[in-house]
């Protein structure tokens, strides 16, 4: 009766909520399934499908982000819900479960922006305690955030930038993955990946690979990619390296010819790998990923798309932060001072028939403080110096007269909360 | 003179280089096996001889069928011991063990050889079966 009321309400809105209405309406069936036949899993499961021949569990969780940000060079600020996120669950029996995570960037979509869109949806089949299958939308281990980009687990109010610039997280495509873990060797953990290739017409100097994703939606698939990692935790530290290559051009050898490309599995290929390092003890926290992406026919996407592509890219950053209360006896509290230094640039090197810009070699510091009164919520201070290279003025076509100097350093000071469940 | 070029070069490399021999001697530290237990559940309890665990040894892997997921046996400096669920408490993930805790790639959590999260985003630590040893026996209680 409860459910009716809500969903006749729900149903009620005005057509233009309609994206408001899908997420209400998720959330609505999440807690009409849990009520009816499945059941929140708490520590008490714990004997779960092996003991408990029906295995029926439903899995609810969700995060989420805001930000207020203030532009020192413009002296405006804004404040965004950066995102909300669902995460549903279910277990089918003990060797298979279904996750989906779904998420609206922005509170709400229409025609200035906005996003709602799936991050993952994957069957996870257990083949073994030690290594499990994913297939459909997944999320390849590839960089720190893609697969840990939870806002309560890192320092900042903004993603690594590193990591949205250069590595395009949150990265998913559709395909299948296999993961597994080592006892021989403990601490080493694996994964290998297959799915669907970029989208050549994407690929463009200002943007890298990002809009070259095709995250689920109509992906070509003849031409493919292969991703692998691996990851070892030792110690204190927790060492991954990971790769990815694969095809962009998805169409038909006759329409690829004409444009110039090279079609096929891998053809027009990207590549990029990543190292990265993280340390963690008594208190003391230190992040260090390095990446380099290349696009070796990035002078035939230019012939073909004229998009300025790069040939290739590189991003690094490194972090070390302390957790004040580490010693305060503390165990759901964290008071976390810290640093980050990042750089990239998109257009590291350039085909002949492409122009360089040093708009896009940039470079940020910052440092700020992150509060966690409990395990799940965290409050955020950041101060974000991003000092840039000079615009190349043969990129600019019509320079408006009106138009202020370019200024190659700004400082943002942001104020931001984040929860996880 | 050094040139400031020079002098940044030069200083990450030092800085690279001490932290390639301080991962290197961790790495050599900590490259163990973890050595797995087969085991069966009998009336709600695991059994596991206490023969079966190495001199020096910190933890086992104790696997079962009937079980979802394994069991981590953790040997305490005073002889005691822990079994620990080897399921995150985040999103039920497949956790990796190591001879400092147990890490999951989900979403990046991690737990101390006592089952304590020490990094989130779970929130809850890990289930934590009694156990009691008896005639050179160890039983982990299930429920």
């Amino acid at each position: 009766m409860l459910f009716r009321l809500i969903l006749n309400n729900i149903f009620a809105f005005p057509s233009e909520y309609l994206f408001m209405k899908s997420i209400l309406f998720l959330a609505v069936l999440a807690f009409a399934t849990l009520e009816s036949t499945g059941q929140f899993l708490t520590p008490e499961d714990s004997l779960n499908a092996g003991l408990n021949p029906s295995g029926r569990n439903v899995i609810l969780s969700g995060y989420g982000e805001a930000k207020y940000s203030y532009d020192q060079n413009f002296q405006t600020a804004t404040f965004n819900l950066t995102r909300a996120v669902l995460f549903v669950g279910y277990q089918f029996n003990s060797k298979i479960t279904l996750f989906t995570e779904l998420e609206l960037e922005d509170a709400m979509v229409d025609g200035e922006g906005g996003e709602l869109a799936f991050e993952q949806v994957v069957l996870k089949f257990d083949l073994n305690k030690n290594s499990y299958l994913l297939a459909g939308l997944f999320i390849p281990r590839i960089g720190i955030m893609n697969e840990n980009h939870l806002p309560v687990t890192f320092n900042g109010n903004d993603r690594h930038l590193v990591e949205q610039i250069i590595i395009p997280s949150t990265w998913r495509e559709l395909g299948v993955g296999y993961y597994g873990n080592s006892n021989k060797i403990a601490g080493l953990n694996w994964s290998l990946g297959l799915m669907n290739g970029l989208n050549s017409e994407g690929i463009a100097g200002p943007t890298g690979i990002r809009e070259a994703r095709f995250q689920g939606r109509d992906a070509t698939a003849s031409n493919i990619a292969v991703t692998g990692s691996l990851l070892y935790f030792t110690g204190p530290f927790r060492f991954q390296w990971s790769g990815y290559y694969g095809g962009t051009v998805g169409l038909t050898p006759r329409a690829a010819d004409s444009l110039g490309l090279n079609s096929g599995a891998f053809g027009t290929p990207v590549g990029l790998t990543e190292f990265n390092v993280q340390y963690r003890k008594n208190g003391f926290v230190f992040k260090g990923l390095a990446t380099y992406a290349s696009i070796p026919d990035a002078e035939q996407l230019n012939t073909a798309y004229a998009s300025n592509a790069a040939q290739s890219m590189y991003g690094y950053l490194a972090e070390i932060g302390y957790d004040l209360f580490e010693k305060k006896g503390y165990p759901d509290k964290q008071l976390i001072l810290f640093v980050r230094y990042e750089g990239l640039d998109l257009m590291a090197s350039v085909p002949e028939n492409g122009i360089k810009d040093d708009l896009y070699k940039q470079n940020y510091l910052i440092s700020g403080i992150t509060f966690l009164p409990t395990r799940g919520v965290a409050l955020k201070f950041d101060w974000k110096h991003i000092t840039t290279g000079d615009p190349n003025p043969a990129l600019i076509f019509n320079p408006s007269p009106n138009a202020p100097p370019y200024e190659p350093v700004n400082n943002f000071y942001q104020l931001g909360f984040a929860y996880s469940f | 003179m050094i040139t400031r070029r020079k002098f940044v070069v030069e200083s990450c490399s030092a800085c690279l280089g001490l932290l390639a021999v301080a991962s290197g001697a961790s790495l050599l530290a900590g490259c163990a096996s973890v050595s797995e237990f087969q085991a069966t559940v009998d009336n709600n309890t695991i059994t596991v001889p206490l023969a079966s665990i190495a001199e020096g040894e910190k933890i086992k892997v104790v696997r079962a069928k009937q079980l979802a997921y394994d069991i981590l046996l953790v040997v305490g400096e005073n002889k005691d011991y822990r079994a620990l669920e080897m399921r995150c408490t985040h999103a039920n993930n497949i956790l990796s063990a190591s001879n400092t805790g147990l890490f999951c790639n989900f979403h990046g959590s991690a737990f101390n050889l006592r089952g304590e999260v020490t990094n989130g985003p779970a929130m809850s630590p890990l289930k934590n079966f009694r156990t009691t040893e008896e005639n050179n026996l160890i039983t982990i209680h299930l429920k």
